[in-house]
């Protein structure tokens, strides 16, 4: 082989080490840029649905059926809340909207969690 | 070309797909779960080598937490016709006879009542009158009449609160009396669920149990964990952010559970000097290493003034906590100078502790 093939082969190598031990931040990187902004509905601990905010329709009610009965969820715009609930103390309705990543609307009693992700939370959890 | 040169591109790959699948193997596995237990989301996050035995760990865990509600439980489970847990075996003896106990519940007990006369009784588990007359926990809740107050408060005293450690028994001592564990077992029970993740040899441990949080070991990035304190006020905002390492973050507030009443809020948490839902403070957050220990400390703090509470606090090894107080001021203690960040300082007066050397 000549010099410069030696070389070729040199810097593919290097290319790939970098490639490889690098990977894992740049991919981390990009999903940050596109920070997609998404509600999380979960029943009873199983994610049943997944809407990214904001949503097309401007206006949008959504029945899921919980454990003690059926809630409804209102979105408008970026931000949801629990908009009727058939459990007791309404602490989940009280809560009223929710738009920043890592807030949630926790209903106990109906077991349902409605919680906003993205990419970049910059807390490992809330304390409150 | 050279033949030469095609084998030596293909050995190159093929290393370079060996090391990778390699370090894909290495890398640690992660695994996320939740469940409703002790009135409140209680989710799990844990890191380690094996997916099976973190799926078997989380869910130990779990029933960990299981077992401690079931046994502190106040009041009947639905479906059930009366309540059968420890507690209410204790309860419903009051002013008549002594009742054994489980040794985690006595464990709490005893702690319970060490943490009353620490803190001259801001901390009471003996609370059960008043916050049946309050009707937290139940489907309606009502402002009690001053009288009905005065005579629940009258039946709320930890010192009638009798424990005998040579068979974990336990006698309240007047009729009417009750103890409600509220203010103590979701810390003790993530207590007992990280040691059982710790036995299983997770390699990190998130436990967020209705916004108490304990963290354990190191996250996957090596980056120290951060912990968000929640703005009082405003639910999407924090007011800071906290370093934690091996320690728990519980916070106590007046905003979590409250009704209303004639246009007034009145929040969950009383108080066993009043009778009366504490005005001292919007939020008491507490860290400390045993998540039972700060579980305790962020109810008991959340009744006193921040006076009061620092005095407190600086007495106590390894305890550390921040007071955002009715009057919109946020004070730490000495040790939260290295691990609090603030954020949200435009709604709030800030200042660290200046009580440091006065104890």
């Amino acid at each position: 082989m000549k010099k410069a093939d030696w070389f070729l082969v040199i810097s593919i190598a290097l290319l790939a080490l970098i490639f490889t031990a690098f990977n894992k931040h740049v991919f981390f990187r990009a999903g940050d840029v596109t920070q997609e902004t998404k509600a999380v509905i979960k029943v009873q601990g199983e994610k049943i649905k997944e809407m990214s905010l904001p949503l097309k329709e401007k206006h949008y009610k959504l029945e899921v059926q919980g454990k003690e009965g059926i809630a409804v969820i209102e979105f408008q715009d970026k931000q949801v809340r629990m908009y009727e609930s058939p459990c007791a103390e309404q602490i989940c309705v009280q809560r009223s909207w929710i738009s920043s990543p890592g807030e949630s609307i926790i209903c106990v009693p109906n077991e349902i969690v409605v919680e906003i992700e993205s990419a970049k939370q910059p807390y490992d959890a809330v304390t409150y | 070309m050279n033949k030469r040169y095609y084998y030596l591109i293909t050995i190159i790959c093929v290393v370079f797909l060996v090391v990778l699948g390699f370090l894909r193997f290495r890398q640690e596995e992660e695994v996320t779960s939740e469940q409703f237990l002790m009135d409140t989301l209680v989710s799990i996050r844990v890191t380690g080598d094996e997916q099976e035995k973190l799926q078997e760990a989380v869910q130990k865990a779990f029933g960990e937490m299981k077992r401690i509600e079931e046994l502190t439980d106040r009041f009947q489970a639905a479906g059930s016709s009366s309540c059968t847990s420890e507690i209410c075996r204790v309860n419903s003896a009051a002013g008549k006879q002594a009742q054994v106990v489980d040794s985690d519940v006595f464990t709490m007990l005893v702690l319970a009542k060490e943490y009353a006369d620490l803190s001259g009784g801001a901390f009471d588990i003996t609370i059960g009158p008043l916050l049946d007359l309050w009707g937290f926990g139940k489907a309606e809740q009502k402002v009690p009449s001053a009288e009905d107050i005065k005579k629940a408060l009258a039946l709320v005293d930890y010192r009638e609160l009798v424990l005998d450690d040579t068979d974990n028994s336990v006698l309240l001592k007047k009729t009417g009396m009750s103890l409600d564990l509220g203010g103590i077992a979701k810390g003790y029970a993530a207590g007992k669920a990280l040691q059982v993740l710790q036995e299983h040899g997770v390699k990190s441990a998130l436990l967020n149990a209705g916004g108490n949080i304990s963290v354990w070991g190191q996250k996957a990035d090596k980056k120290p964990w951060m912990i968000g304190i929640q703005d009082p006020r405003d639910p999407g905002e924090v007011i800071g952010a906290l370093t934690l390492n091996n320690e728990s973050a519980v916070t106590s507030g007046d905003y979590n559970r409250y009704f209303i009443y004639k246009g007034r809020r009145y929040h969950h948490i009383i108080s066993p000097f009043t009778g009366y839902p504490a005005d001292k403070n919007m939020s008491v957050t507490v860290v400390a290493s045993d998540p039972g220990i700060a579980d305790i400390l962020s109810t008991t703090l959340f009744v006193l003034d921040y006076t009061k509470g620092l005095q407190i606090v600086e007495k106590l090894e390894g305890v550390d906590a921040l007071f955002v107080t009715a009057d919109r001021k946020i004070v730490i203690s000495s040790g939260l100078k290295e691990k609090f960040t603030i954020k949200q300082g435009k709604d709030y007066t800030y200042e660290e502790s200046g009580l440091v050397s006065s104890n």
